[in-house]
């Protein structure tokens, strides 16, 4: 618009808008616009958000090529199972570690059997059984290593025994004569 | 960015950032949402320009931009603030009438339609040119102009008799 087409008093109006000026812009907010600027590297740059975008689907990409890769190339722990001798704990650490579940078990049949209903299961162990089992545990004495097959069919055995529910002494003495017999096939 | 980068941007807020808050809270329903919005289009800008800022336009129309997707976005339609139209004597310049007057015509500003007073603002505070303002608002340079004068014509009858004796 030429100035010609105002006539004097709207230029007059425009000079006394001019007279104004917007106020002045609280200093917290120029802060926070001067930080805004002078913080580039907390900040991301477009070509950083452009890439950002891409961040999940690549990092599922490559989780899903490594899982793939391991599939196909990691070794199968049943193809290798005849073929690697499988590691049991020496005689000394079972014995360590069966004394410590001992322990704890007749913590439990001594004191919170009665108290806590979930923990029921535990009355039916017998403390006489179970220091039985401990004089049993030292009179033990190390074997021949077992071969890796016998000892897949053992880890069958108990895995049957797990599955059925939690192990007790009732469902252990129904399995033992399996056990037995693969002892005896085996010999 | 270097020193001397972000020493631009910081010089280009401060010469700048007073009439981007006028048009902001004109575009705004309150305070807090006017800074929220400057904020946001300084921080859009700022992602995308490089090194040097851009022309001080951008943020009017970033600021128009982000305003209305504001108002959508939280169903804000309360009243606007009474001081959206927040200007102050410039002391640098003389003063052709008396501080009476300055009231009047800051009253007769709130007056104005919203599009009018949008296009007061970009002109006068702005400094931007009519086509600039067009660009921003998505209209023809003679729509713009027609609302200028309008709104100045406005004005000159509000205060006729009042302003300029």
């Amino acid at each position: 618009m030429n100035h010609s087409d105002f006539n004097d008093d709207l230029l007059k109006i425009e000079e006394q808008l001019r007279s104004l000026k917007p106020a002045k812009t609280p200093a917290d907010l120029t802060q926070k616009l001067v930080q805004i600027v002078k913080a580039p590297l907390q900040a991301p740059r477009r070509s950083a958000q452009r890439w950002q975008r891409w961040l999940p689907l690549a990092a599922a990409a490559a989780l899903i090529l490594c899982l793939g890769g391991l599939f196909q190339w990691a070794p199968h722990p049943e193809k290798n199972l005849e073929s690697s001798p499988l590691t049991l704990p020496s005689l000394a650490q079972f014995k360590d570690q069966s004394k410590g579940m001992i322990e704890i078990s007749k913590t439990f049949v001594d004191a919170y059997t009665e108290q806590d209903p979930t923990l029921s299961l535990f009355k039916s162990i017998s403390k006489e059984d179970l220091l039985q089992f401990a004089a049993r545990l030292d009179q033990a004495t190390e074997r021949a290593k077992l071969n890796p097959q016998r000892l897949k069919q053992g880890t069958d055995v108990a895995l049957g025994i797990l599955s059925s529910g939690t192990p007790t002494l009732a469902t252990l003495a129904v399995a033992k004569p399996s056990l037995i017999e693969m002892n005896k096939k085996e010999k | 960015m270097d020193d001397s980068a972000s020493n631009q941007w910081e010089n280009w807020i401060r010469e700048n950032q007073d009439k981007w808050l006028l048009y902001s809270r004109q575009q705004t329903r309150s305070e807090a949402d006017a800074q929220d919005v400057l904020q946001e289009s300084i921080l859009a800008l700022w992602q995308e320009h490089t090194q040097e800022p851009p022309h001080p336009g951008a943020v009017f129309a970033a600021i128009r931009f982000r305003a209305m997707n504001w108002a959508r976005g939280t169903q804000r339609r309360q009243q606007r603030q009474e001081d959206y139209m927040a200007l102050v004597r410039d002391e640098d310049r003389s003063l052709p009438y008396g501080e009476d007057e300055q009231e009047l015509l800051l009253a007769a500003l709130k007056t104005l339609p919203e599009a009018q007073a949008e296009t007061v603002t970009l002109r006068i505070w702005g400094g931007l040119t009519f086509q600039e303002i067009a660009d921003i608002c998505h209209c023809s340079i003679h729509t713009i102009s027609a609302r200028y004068r309008m709104a100045l014509e406005k004005l000159q009858k509000q205060l006729k008799g009042t302003l300029g004796k």
